[in-house]
């Protein structure tokens, strides 16, 4: 395996820094040495019931970025998944 | 999008709403990958899948025992196994309660509820010293083999003190209820939004000590709100007892006995 995709939103507490420094400390001495575990990073977006507006969080407050209304739905940024995995040439 | 940004079956950017969201992900991360040779399977699990599986093991075990749960969570200190010891006296008598006591070692929180009417089930969650800082599912797991679930009513699991990582591991409850100690301060709602997301109710302890403190109870509330517009707040204090009739009746109505 050579590369890992993993899809992250900004409301998981992972911290992508210490993500890839412990998958190099944990995969080396395994065939998984020198893979890259490549971190695509999901913003919190939330879709607001009373102006209609899709904005992205910029802080924690789950609010409309447009009207500040808390009428809103979280549309992005609970991701936690492992998306693909690339294999070297057998 | 630059020009190594192939998804080849497309499915790696297949988000599971409309959103054309701006994930940062920009021409240069996919330099030099993706050229030749190399095969790509495509996966897309979630990580937690094997918890979250284990969290719905747990919940239909004691959903088919006729007990109802509550993950409690809350930083260390802040009171957890007091308020335990005030609900385990008030609900003896009409509610038959189980605990599972997660801690990272010892079994002092687990002693100080023993002699109160309640099944208790230790979960160490140490290996020398040190340890999880969270009760995952497998855990509650092995702690709910050791529980009589069948004469049980309502279970509390009373997880590691910590705000941060016991947020992220359902573990098969049907409620999650935090307790919060003014002394900590009015701004950890913005600091640990995740675990006060999570919360549906929020026990405000140590209520005693606010006119002791510089605390500003409004601005906390306002702070929480921001985060979590929904949870239930209950004003407490387990060394007084003040609220914790309100709490009892929260847990009450989340048994189905109110």
């Amino acid at each position: 395996m050579t590369r890992v995709l993993v899809r992250i939103g900004h409301l998981r507490q992972v911290v992508p820094d210490a993500l890839t420094f412990s998958w190099q400390m944990l995969s080396t001495g395994t065939d998984l040495e020198g893979s890259v575990l490549e971190i695509e990073s999901v913003p919190a977006t939330v879709s607001c019931q009373a102006c209609g507006a899709e904005t992205t969080l910029d802080m924690p407050i789950v609010a409309c970025g447009e009207c500040f209304s808390r009428d809103v739905t979280l549309l992005t940024g609970e991701e936690f998944a492992v998306v693909s995995l690339e294999l070297a040439d057998a | 999008m630059g020009r190594f940004h192939r998804h080849p079956d497309g499915a790696a950017h297949d988000h599971d709403h409309d959103d054309n969201h701006n994930h940062d992900h920009d021409v240069g991360d996919h330099s030099g990958y993706r050229q030749t040779g190399a095969a790509r399977v495509m996966v897309l699990e979630n990580i937690l899948s094997e918890n979250d599986r284990v969290a719905d093991e747990n919940r239909r075990d004691l959903r088919a025992a006729g007990v109802r749960t509550v993950n409690l969570m809350s930083s260390p200190g802040a009171g957890k196994t007091t308020l335990l010891r005030r609900t385990l006296v008030a609900l003896r008598d009409g509610l038959r309660i189980g605990v599972v006591e997660g801690d990272i070692a010892t079994s002092l929180d687990a002693d100080r509820l023993e002699g109160l009417g309640a099944a208790v089930s230790l979960v160490n969650t140490d290996a020398g010293f040190g340890g999880e800082c969270h009760l995952d599912a497998t855990m509650v797991r092995a702690g709910l083999a050791r529980l009589p679930l069948p004469e049980l009513d309502l279970l509390l699991i009373e997880n590691v003190g910590n705000l941060v990582c016991p947020a992220e591991f359902a573990v098969g409850e049907d409620a999650k209820a935090m307790v919060y100690a003014i002394t900590e301060g009015e701004e950890k709602p913005l600091k640990y939004p995740v675990m006060f997301r999570a919360a549906d109710v929020v026990v405000v302890n140590k209520i005693d000590l606010l006119p002791h403190l510089d605390f500003d109870l409004p601005r906390f509330l306002a702070n929480l709100a921001d985060v979590n517009p929904t949870a239930t707040v209950i004003q407490a204090s387990s060394r007084t007892g003040d609220g914790v009739d309100d709490w009892c009746d929260w847990l009450l109505a989340i048994a189905g006995q109110r």
